[in-house]
């Protein structure tokens, strides 16, 4: 599962999603991804499960990028303790996604085969998406 | 497509002898993003002009004639930029950058370079890659990593893309910037180092094998 090595600060504020995404919007390394519709925060499971319906669809060949890293800690408080007595602890990482970012890249195989592997990839995910391909337009 | 897109098409794009093509612009009195939005919600985009040898211009013009343009030639080509203003002007630009909407793609602001044929620029120009490496028929995945590359020449001597060859390149073998040849009068102002194009061992499927 992906998680940071060591971070600085042990837990976070909860912040919010305005806006959209001012950075990983286009693809860079694929001619197939996965781009976020809208907001949300993105766990480590949900992440390595996209991960694991692309391979497995995809078999042997083609490559994967993971465009995004959970590098949030999420708290929890016990079930039923009262209220108070400080911060839960860290009981996961999410990535915090907005609008038009990049989730995931494919290069290597056939369209019809990227397609379908990410047609998968996206029921794992729990923001709408659509799937992107390289276009002229981008630089 | 539309009969009004087609109409304004032909208003903002013609297309002269010589393959050189015309794109219409207006003048705009106002800057900010308020006038921006409203520019937008009426089907046209801000842009603007700037160079060595005038003042940066705010303009209006048309997002599909811009994507027509892109679909015709290549982002280096010259464009002959006729604007309307008092007085109307003639420039002869290239499109230095482009912002898209990170949601839907669509063309938001575009910049226009004023050049000139006697001063040198520096202009990214798209890599394309030709052949087929023989790591790749061995199972490999050939990765480009890079697919602008910076060059710096008189605007005459800008080539529409760079073509290189990786036909000669086995699995974990790599093309370097250092790599390519231009012709005189062009130089690459990147890195010499950084690779252009890999050719990677084929990923195996992780799942099955920790299930395993």
């Amino acid at each position: 599962m992906l998680a940071p090595k060591k971070v600085k600060y042990r837990k976070r504020q909860t912040g919010r999603m305005k806006g959209m995404a001012c950075r990983g919007s286009t693809l860079v390394f694929g001619d197939y991804g996965i781009k976020a519709l809208s907001c949300g925060y993105l766990t480590a499971h949900q992440i390595e499960a996209a991960r694991v319906a692309i391979t497995r669809h995809l078999k042997r060949g083609g490559k994967v990028w993971i465009r995004v890293f959970p590098d949030k800690p999420i708290t929890k408080k016990p079930a039923e303790s009262r209220m108070g007595k400080g911060k839960g602890s860290v009981e996961g990482w999410v990535a915090v996604i907005k609008p038009g970012r990049i989730l995931y890249e494919i290069k290597g195989v056939s369209e019809e085969l990227a397609l379908e592997a990410l047609r998968l990839a996206s029921y794992k995910l729990p923001m709408s998406t659509k799937i992107v391909r390289r276009s002229s337009i981008e630089l | 497509m539309h009969l009004f897109w087609v109409r304004l098409l032909s208003i903002f794009v013609k297309e002269i002898p010589m393959n050189e093509l015309v794109l219409k612009a207006k003048t705009r009195e106002v800057t900010g993003k308020g006038i921006s939005r409203k520019i937008r919600r009426q089907g046209m985009i801000p842009a603007i002009l700037y160079g060595p040898s005038t003042k940066p211009i705010p303009l209006i013009t048309s997002p599909q004639a811009i994507e027509r343009i892109l679909r015709l030639k290549k982002v280096t080509s010259f464009l002959d930029l006729e604007i309307e203003g008092n007085p109307p002007r003639k420039e002869k630009v290239i499109i230095k950058d482009i912002d898209l909407h990170p949601v839907t793609s669509k063309i938001l602001h575009v910049d226009f370079y004023q050049i000139s044929m006697d001063k040198e620029i520096t202009v990214e120009v798209p890599i394309v890659l030709i052949g087929r490496p023989k790591g790749v028929e061995k199972g490999g995945i050939l990765e480009q990593n890079k697919r602008v590359l910076a060059i710096s020449c008189l605007p005459h001597l800008v080539p529409e893309s760079i073509e290189v060859d990786v036909s000669g390149l086995e699995a974990g073998d790599s093309i370097h910037i250092k790599d390519i040849s231009l012709r005189d009068g062009i130089k690459i102002v990147e890195n010499p180092q950084i690779p252009i194009a890999t050719v990677v061992v084929a990923e195996k499927e992780e799942g099955e094998a920790e299930e395993s």
